[in-house]
């Protein structure tokens, strides 16, 4: 039996869901609120094992957030890869989208009390030609690097410290014309555009170092 | 004795399980499988039953193809469910309205099937 807490701002679904999913032998409907801040005092009091959360990501923030938050199920996600990343990263682990039927959402309500993720293949499908982008991005990346002299390197990482051209010249006993220089080629050869370019260069790598000292 | 015979064409799965939920207890309606097999569409009429197909819209307007079918198939009255079934609207030959904001699917059959 899972207990299920609905925090939906749509009434035809939350009022709607609440009864549909009552009559299901293997769900107990501990709730239905429209928020997520009358949701929080709900899971504290009702411990639900699932919350399903037809509301605004950005609204679910802080109940995805609390230490007692049990798994969320997120209910009529659009089938694009920013809206089912932007769901994974507050913390959903099932992802019912809007061509979803009774019979899937129960299955996904099953999955997320067990902890297991549960989403449609075509979600999946979106999920993973993202991560393989990403992954390639990197590589392509980490490819450009190898370009890189000693000494850029060494630049590069300081530059990954957000240290400024004038502070790398005074810590490399160089002057700031050259750490400058050093700089622009180090954007050039990576491709990138901006030290906030490098810095995210650096931490998709896992490249910066502790910083040497001075 | 039911007295409004109802259909469903072309709603997402799960809204469509929430409005048959509802519908079990509600003797007095009739549910139509599949959509094409409403009397009014084949020229059938019967007095005192009124028929109406439940669709959902993309936007607010019913599309051109379903408003033929309105002025053809004449008693016969198109519930369109915007998208976020936030709201419905009454499209008949006579008349176009929005009749509920933010209802539930007892209060569409209290409110559309009954009243009308």
């Amino acid at each position: 039996m899972i207990r299920v807490l609905i925090v939906v701002d749509i009434p035809f679904y939350r009022d709607g869901l609440a009864a549909l999913l009552s009559q299901s032998a293997d769900v107990v409907v501990t709730g239905s609120v429209a928020d997520a801040s009358s949701a929080v005092a709900m899971v504290m009091r009702d411990k639900p094992d699932v919350v399903l959360l037809g509301i605004k990501a950005a609204d679910a923030r802080s109940l995805c957030a609390l230490k007692e938050a049990p798994p969320v199920v997120a209910l009529a996600v659009a089938e694009t890869p920013e809206s089912v990343l932007e769901w994974a990263g507050i913390g959903a682990i099932g992802y019912v989208s809007r061509s979803a039927g009774l019979a899937d959402l129960l299955q996904c309500l099953q999955s997320a009390a067990r902890g297991e993720t549960y989403c449609s293949p075509r979600i999946m499908s979106l999920v993973l030609h993202r991560f393989a982008a990403d992954v390639g991005r990197t590589a392509v990346l980490a490819d450009r690097g190898e370009d890189l002299t000693n000494r850029e390197r060494e630049i590069l990482d300081l530059v990954g410290h957000g240290l400024s051209n004038k502070v790398i010249a005074a810590r490399l006993h160089i002057s700031h014309a050259t750490a400058k220089n050093h700089v622009h080629n180090i954007l050039d050869k990576l491709q990138l555009r901006s030290r906030a370019e490098v810095a995210a260069y650096l931490h998709s790598h896992a490249a910066v170092r502790s910083i040497p000292a001075s | 004795m039911p007295t409004a015979r109802i259909a469903f064409a072309g709603l997402s799965p799960l809204c469509e399980d929430i409005l048959r939920a509802a519908l079990r207890e509600r003797s007095d309606i009739e549910l139509v499988e599949p959509w094409t097999q409403l009397p009014s569409l084949a020229s059938e009429t019967s007095p005192g039953m009124a028929e109406l197909l439940f669709v959902e819209l993309d936007g607010t307007d019913l599309p051109p193809a379903l408003r033929v079918l309105v002025v053809a198939a004449d008693p016969l009255k198109i519930v369109g469910l915007s998208p976020d079934a936030r709201s419905a609207t009454l499209f008949s030959i006579r008349e176009q309205r929005t009749v509920l904001v933010d209802y539930s699917a007892g209060s569409l059959w209290r409110t559309v099937v009954i009243a009308e």
